[in-house]
């Protein structure tokens, strides 16, 4: 009973409390591959503070859609962030949804964002809106598909089902190989990291996230960054927890979840690593580029689907 | 000793998955560099397959054959590739006549006709290999798409080498290799053909300053 109450809770904290810091890891990582010192560890709490404290611009023209798609996008990553197993397989409230609620719920989010982005008429906020749309309808099938297969294989599409068979499976299923490949590529496109798009700058030819942003401040500026640092942090829980859950607490004991914590920042420090070398070492596509990568996304995780079906 | 068995089969199936995935990066890559190095890749892949299954099988003359592949397809022959690329000085990015998503696609849709084609022999094999056969099919197929669909001459000879790669694991995976004998003469065919083919990109850039083979339709007095 206790578990069910403090286990919800620690997600939370976790995952909100955590995901500045990743943003703010990569960040580092990036400066020092780059040989520069960069911004402290801690820039992205700073700035979430700094922005919380100003007070909003709205336009004239923008209608209660554009109030309300910060709280709409920072609640709905919340939801998913109670529905993934993040330190325990363990997830007490998993009766309320799966891994499809899950996308839709990261597509919901990224709907009104891209809604709000249409509302107050900028040019520059319908480009990254259309464009992030493009985007996430090709990245969406490959995302599904790769999912779908580690489904198959467990036989249930409960994220702590399949977590927990996962850390049990003694067999390397070369389907699962094909299934995580297209979902990195997936998870780079669905955060808007560098080949896809460059998180960092503001200029009209290169943005597509930042450009859907432009128009919000202060504190509705503040939920949205947290809720795409925290989008990408829960991303790859989803990848670390599904396709290498070992080590991850099956109960709720105050040493393994310990040991899952340690186990779980080491997991997740080494794909911000990956992706800080990943985005030092890539320039990023030409957009109309982007559907060759997703397309190979997409055709990695047919084939994980498929070999699993021919194959076994 | 069965539960053995299974772990080496599942270790082949792997690196079989992944050598299809770098041939798919082949496919799905713009950059010339970038191709080749997929290729080296897969090569080098091939090569610890076919030492493993060497080991696995204890059958010799796998292993000669492994280090053949070894010092020709992962060092000698994107040695030289490398060294065209450097010398034509070629800066473009790669050229299709077909759009790369659309040959994506299609070579996605190869991928699965090998799989079904293979569907029938395949299923009676319980432990070893599942994997190997279709993706050995599938493997040789994309590699004969990309060298009719490229324009360039060097992706040509990246296509007949992906072929040539397909068909050594097909022979490695089903029967153990073929003969020593065969096996040096098609390495020695592979080395000759890589080498003729990249003296002509280089004659071909020399008449028609460019190594796109469909110049070499036009009629020319």
């Amino acid at each position: 009973m206790l578990s069910s109450i403090i286990l919800p809770i620690l997600q939370i904290v976790v995952i909100v409390g955590l995901s500045p810091l990743v943003k703010g890891f990569i960040n580092k990582m990036e400066a020092r591959i780059q040989c520069r010192r960069g911004a402290s560890l801690f820039q992205p709490y700073y700035n979430l503070v700094k922005l919380l404290q100003k007070d909003a611009v709205v336009s004239e023209t923008a209608s209660w859609i554009f109030r309300v798609t910060p709280y709409v996008t920072f609640v709905s990553i919340l939801i998913i962030a109670l529905l993934v197993p993040v330190l325990s397989s363990t997830v007490p409230v998993n009766f309320t949804g799966d891994i499809i609620l899950i996308i839709y719920l990261f597509a919901l989010g990224r709907f009104f964002l891209a809604l709000s982005s249409l509302d107050t008429g900028s040019a520059f906020g319908g480009m990254g809106g259309s464009r992030e749309m493009a985007i996430s309808s090709m990245a969406e099938p490959a995302m599904m598909l790769s999912i779908f297969t580690v489904s198959l294989t467990v036989g249930s599409t409960n994220l702590s089902n399949i977590t927990g068979t996962l850390l049990n499976y003694k067999s390397l299923n070369p389907s699962l190989f094909l299934a995580f490949s297209a979902l990195v590529i997936v998870i780079i496109a669905e955060t808007g990291r560098i080949p896809i798009d460059n998180p960092f700058t503001h200029l009209e030819l290169t943005m597509i996230h930042e450009g859907m942003i432009l128009e919000f401040s202060g504190r509705y500026l503040a939920l949205i960054e947290w809720a795409s640092s925290m989008k990408l942090l829960l991303l790859l829980t989803i990848l670390v927890n599904t396709f290498l859950p070992w080590g991850i607490a099956t109960g709720f004991s105050f040493p393994g979840l310990i040991i899952s914590f340690a186990l779980y920042l080491v997991k997740i420090g080494f794909f911000a690593f990956a992706i800080a070398i990943l985005e030092s070492s890539f320039a990023k596509v030409r957009l109309f580029r982007i559907p060759n990568l997703l397309g190979t996304s997409f055709i990695l995780s047919v084939l994980a689907i498929i070999s699993f079906y021919v194959v076994s | 000793m069965t539960q053995h068995i299974i772990v080496n089969s599942q270790i082949i199936d792997v690196l079989a998955i992944l050598m299809l995935m770098s041939t798919i990066i082949l496919i799905g890559t713009s950059r010339l560099k970038t191709c080749i190095w997929a290729c080296v890749f897969r090569s080098f892949l091939l090569t610890l397959t076919s030492g493993l299954i060497a080991y696995f099988s204890g059958i010799h003359h796998i292993y000669i054959t492994t280090g053949v592949s070894l010092v020709l397809k992962v060092v000698l022959v994107p040695g030289f590739l490398f060294y065209i690329v450097d010398k034509v000085n070629i800066k473009k990015e790669v050229e299709s006549y077909i759009s790369y998503t659309l040959s994506l696609l299609i070579s996605c849709g190869i991928i699965l006709i090998a799989y079904y084609s293979t569907l029938s022999i395949i299923q009676f094999e319980n432990t070893f290999m599942r994997h190997c056969l279709p993706v050995s099919l599938a493997i040789t197929l994309v590699g004969f798409f990309a060298m009719i669909t490229r324009k360039k001459a060097i992706t040509q000879i990246l296509g007949l080498v992906t072929m040539e790669d397909g068909l050594f694991f097909a022979a490695l995976s089903t029967s153990y290799g073929m003969p020593l004998i065969v096996e040096l003469g098609v390495f020695f065919d592979i080395l000759v053909s890589v080498i003729i083919m990249g003296l002509y990109v280089y004659r071909i850039k020399e008449s028609f300053d460019t190594i796109d083979t469909g110049f070499l339709r036009d009629l020319r007095e």
